[in-house]
């Protein structure tokens, strides 16, 4: 059958779009209800993918999920000597949920259908919940997730030898990275020493649970461990755009163990194994667009539990032995264009206390989203490398009200340009400077040039390079 | 520099899109490899990137320079999320180059890192 878009269903676009917007969005915590929903449904989604049901596991939020994701399939792996166990599964699921639609709904419309209806619901639905929803979520919380556990396999070996027994304070990331992690990994066969740890010892320290299964080899770096080693591994990590309660402990946790060599490699690269739940909405908006209000005659029931899972839960991890699943965040800000962003706290924050810290889309240590605008020093924002960050530092505290603050010279004007030398006090003098409108956003930047410029034309030449070596860096076409 | 914005000069000789320049030669050099993707640069903060649209081809040439063509007989354009978009005009190569700047904390210049 051909299918082509009816003035009744494009009238229906804008109101499914901004409903799947709402599930991308939503901030409801994950109840009794819901998990039952998701329990059944993983145990379809595994089936149509031609699995055996997992052990389903929830946790409050994707850190928690990766770690404890990564540390459990380290484990399942060492103890099973299995190889690409998770990768294997991820892509039998997804082959399986996107052989049940897009073959479904390729068979039944036909090119022409998509053709017909592309344009019409890929931009209005999938662009518009694209734009709100992965900027804010998905790409935010990958990147996030990936930056904690590639910092954590950077410090692993330290953590090995430091902080395996640091006193945990039973943060709620750590704990809920510890409680997954053995609830995706116990079971009758498991013969180590994880066979005498239940989910009720979740709620115990960290550094307890780790201490009870460390091996031989760790009970001698434990002693090692002083007062200064157990101060910084309590403490949070504000110079980063993502904060996570506990991360030292998870570390530690990781490192401690049997499966050590591998926990924070897994973690790291269980990425691979991301399934979006409702940070995925927009490919839920599109395919469901077709079962409700097309109504298109196709066997909807493989792709039926990926629809409850992204209306139900947030990102999960996927793997054989099993399936790790986030709550919902409790807050999630943008701005107006939708971009991930919150001035005075993180714009998304999970249950246990990870967050997330953004300025108009651009990730931003914590600490300078924190620290009131005329607290910020000026200095410390000329010394920030990203350009993007330092952007939106003026922004936040205002480019007049930043160089009110240093004691400067203009050199120079041409149009919206100025050439300024500006005095570090105590670091360095006549420090040249081009401050500069973004013509597409209308924002100011202040760049960095040689001291050699004398001029607004001189120090755009200089920017440019080589690139200018044969005339004037002039663009013809600039946004 | 600021003082011409008009993106309808779809021959211009110099383009420049945020952080990224582009400057148009006759010529690409010899031993040129083909990259499978349109992507020139990407934000390491922001998820944000510069990319051509279909038409366009993304050169490595020896040294570690970098070219486009368009090879197309029709102006191709360059998005990024929050600029407006830029062109390449049919049949021209650009060198393409990112915005320098000096730091004065660590006394070296670099490229732009957004």
């Amino acid at each position: 059958m051909k299918y082509t878009l009816t003035e009744k269903h494009r009238a229906q676009l804008k109101p499914w779009a901004d409903k799947w917007i709402a599930n991308a969005m939503s901030t409801k915590a994950m109840d009794d209800a819901e998990r039952e929903i998701c329990r059944q449904a993983v145990v379809e989604l595994y089936a149509a993918a031609g699995k055996k049901a997992p052990r389903v596991v929830f946790v409050p939020s994707p850190f928690a999920a990766r770690f404890a994701a990564g540390f459990a399939a380290a484990i399942w792996k060492t103890r099973k000597n299995r190889y690409k166990t998770f990768d294997a599964t991820l892509k039998a699921t997804q082959a399986a949920t996107s052989d049940a639609t897009s073959a479904a709904t390729d068979a039944a419309t036909a090119a022409a259908t998509r053709a017909a209806t592309y344009d019409a619901t890929a931009v209005a639905i999938a662009a518009a919940t694209d734009a709100a929803t992965d900027a804010a979520t998905d790409a935010a919380t990958d990147a996030a997730t990936h930056a904690a556990t590639h910092a954590a396999t950077q410090d692993a070996t330290q953590a090995a030898t430091q902080d395996a027994t640091s006193d945990a304070t039973s943060a709620a990331t750590a704990a809920a990275t510890h409680a997954a992690t053995v609830a995706a990994t116990s079971d009758a066969t498991y013969d180590t020493t994880y066979d005498t740890t239940s989910a009720a010892t979740a709620a115990a320290t960290v550094a307890a649970t780790a201490a009870a299964t460390q091996d031989a080899t760790y009970d001698a770096t434990a002693a090692a461990t002083d007062a200064v080693t157990q101060d910084l591994t309590t403490r949070e990590d504000y110079s980063l755009w993502y904060v996570v309660p506990g991360m030292k402990q998870i570390v530690a946790f990781g490192a401690s163990l049997a499966a050590y060599s591998l926990a924070l490699i897994f973690a790291q690269e269980i990425w691979k194994s991301r399934q979006g739940g409702n940070t995925w909405s927009g490919w839920s908006a599109y395919l469901s667009f077709f079962r409700y209000v097309a109504k298109l005659p196709i066997d909807y029931s493989k792709w039926d539990s990926f629809e409850k899972l992204s209306e139900h839960s947030g990102i999960r991890f996927v793997h054989e032995k099993f399936c790790i699943i986030s709550d919902r965040p409790k807050t999630l800000l943008v701005d107006a264009q939708n971009r991930p962003h919150c001035d005075t706290g993180p714009f998304c924050e999970w249950r246990d206390g990870s967050q997330l810290y953004a300025l108009h889309g651009v990730h931003i240590p914590a600490h300078y989203v924190l620290t009131p605008a005329e607290k910020i020093s000026p200095a410390a924002i000329m010394a920030e490398t990203n350009v993007e960050i330092r952007r939106e530092l003026i922004r936040k505290v205002g480019i007049e009200m930043m160089l009110s603050k240093l004691p400067h010279k203009i050199l120079d004007r041409q149009g919206d340009y100025e050439l300024l030398s500006i005095d570090f006090t105590g670091l360095t003098q006549d420090a040249r400077y081009l401050k500069m409108l973004n013509p597409s956003i209308g924002t100011w930047h202040v760049e960095g040039v040689a001291r050699e410029c004398a001029t607004v034309q001189q120090a755009i030449n200089w920017r440019a390079g080589d690139m200018a070596n044969v005339a004037s860096w002039n663009p013809e076409q600039l946004t | 520099m600021n003082k011409n914005n008009n993106i309808n000069k779809t021959n211009a000789a110099q383009v420049q899109q945020g952080d990224v320049l582009l400057n148009r030669v006759g010529q690409l050099p010899a031993d040129c490899q083909r990259r499978n993707n349109r992507t020139i640069a990407l934000g390491e903060h922001t998820g944000h990137h510069h990319t051509f649209d279909e038409g366009v081809a993304v050169m490595d040439a020896p040294g570690g320079k970098v070219y486009v063509v368009n090879e197309t007989d029709h102006p191709v354009n360059l998005t990024h999320q929050e600029h407006r978009p830029v062109v390449a005009a049919p049949g021209e190569i650009y060198a393409f180059g990112i915005v320098r700047e000096y730091d004065y904390f660590s006394e070296m210049q670099r490229s732009v890192r957004d």
